[in-house]
């Protein structure tokens, strides 16, 4: 019984008929909030938060590359994760997840380098440093290009919704060793000064525009995600009833 | 304000170039790839629109039909 109506759920969640009628109202309100959050933060780190005794003002280059590198992972482990979900369970939305994921993850795991790289100048003293986190974001970078371009190769939708998948999962090994390797290296690269589990190591002026950051990031992430994975979904669905009636009903909103 | 005067937020000491450009970058990627997914989202949509519409001026009894069944 329980596991009938759990398999009912399951498949009402692949559905992608009903997934666009759920995220009717989510656009705009994630695309509002992100903007308020992005403003806020912005503001907050550039003009008002204490500079650093050691680092000077550079490190207000952190409000933006913390959440951007922050984000570039999260984004690359949702796509090895509806990878895994695709290849298992078959889900159709699944693989429009992945692509949804793909074009955003790629241009912030650029930015987290560039915005690194003009850190590091006035930081570490030059532009680039073959150091563990930096090659491995780079590696991550590459990653997500390769992926780009398997998709863009691959006519045959099955198979290229297969090879991404498994891509993108194999390539999910690289993220631990973004994060541990400010340990296993010796390295210039800072560790984390922020974590969900131990206290921040610097005061409350400086980390809270950098949480308001973190959260505009993710809040601006699912923005835009929830609006390609719609695209999507309309895309492959051209044909469908549903979506002549979803048009009819009023559409986008 | 942590700056004294508006000179002084640009100048960020003697890192205002890299502050400005980190930030500058950000904001162009961020509303490019807003209008790299709105601009699909809408093409998309005019599409289906235009589909609508021939699907009903070349079959405007099968609508009909449709209805009554």
């Amino acid at each position: 019984m329980l596991s009938a109506s759990l398999q009912r759920l399951w498949h009402k969640l692949g559905s992608p008929r009903w997934f666009v009628a759920l995220t009717d109202g989510w656009v705009k309100a994630l695309g509002w909030i992100s903007l308020v959050l992005l403003i806020w933060g912005a503001v907050w780190g550039l003009g008002f938060a204490p500079a650093d005794y050691q680092q000077g003002n550079s490190f207000r280059i952190m409000y933006v590359h913390v959440p951007a590198a922050m984000l570039a992972q999260s984004l690359y482990i949702g796509m090895g994760v509806a990878g895994f979900i695709g290849l298992v369970w078959r889900m159709k939305l699944a693989d429009v997840a992945l692509t949804a994921c793909l074009p955003l993850g790629m241009v912030i795991t650029a930015l987290a380098l560039f915005s690194g790289s003009v850190w590091g100048r006035p930081t570490w003293g030059s532009w680039w440093e073959w150091d563990g986190r930096t090659v491995s974001t780079l590696v991550l970078f590459f990653l997500y290009v390769g992926i780009y371009a398997l998709r863009e190769a691959i006519a045959d939708q099955d198979l290229r919704a297969r090879a991404s998948a498994l891509v993108a999962m194999v390539g999910t090994v690289n993220i631990p060793i973004i994060k541990y390797s400010v340990e296993w290296w010796n390295t210039l690269h800072q560790p984390a000064s922020f974590g969900l589990t131990q206290k921040p190591a610097m005061p409350s002026e400086r980390w809270l525009p950098l949480l308001v950051m973190v959260l505009a990031f993710y809040a601006f992430a699912g923005f835009i995600v929830l609006v390609r994975m719609r695209t999507e979904i309309l895309r492959r669905e051209m044909g469908a009833r549903w979506v002549r009636e979803w048009l009819q009903a009023g559409g986008p909103r | 304000m942590y700056f004294d005067s508006f000179a002084d937020l640009l100048q960020m000491g003697k890192h205002g170039f890299y502050v400005w450009t980190a930030y500058g970058t950000t904001a162009l990627v961020l509303v490019a790839s807003w209008l790299s997914a709105r601009g699909a989202f809408v093409a998309t949509t005019r599409r289906l629109r235009q589909q609508a519409e021939l699907a009903q001026r070349d079959a405007p009894t099968t609508h009909s039909t449709e209805n009554n069944s």
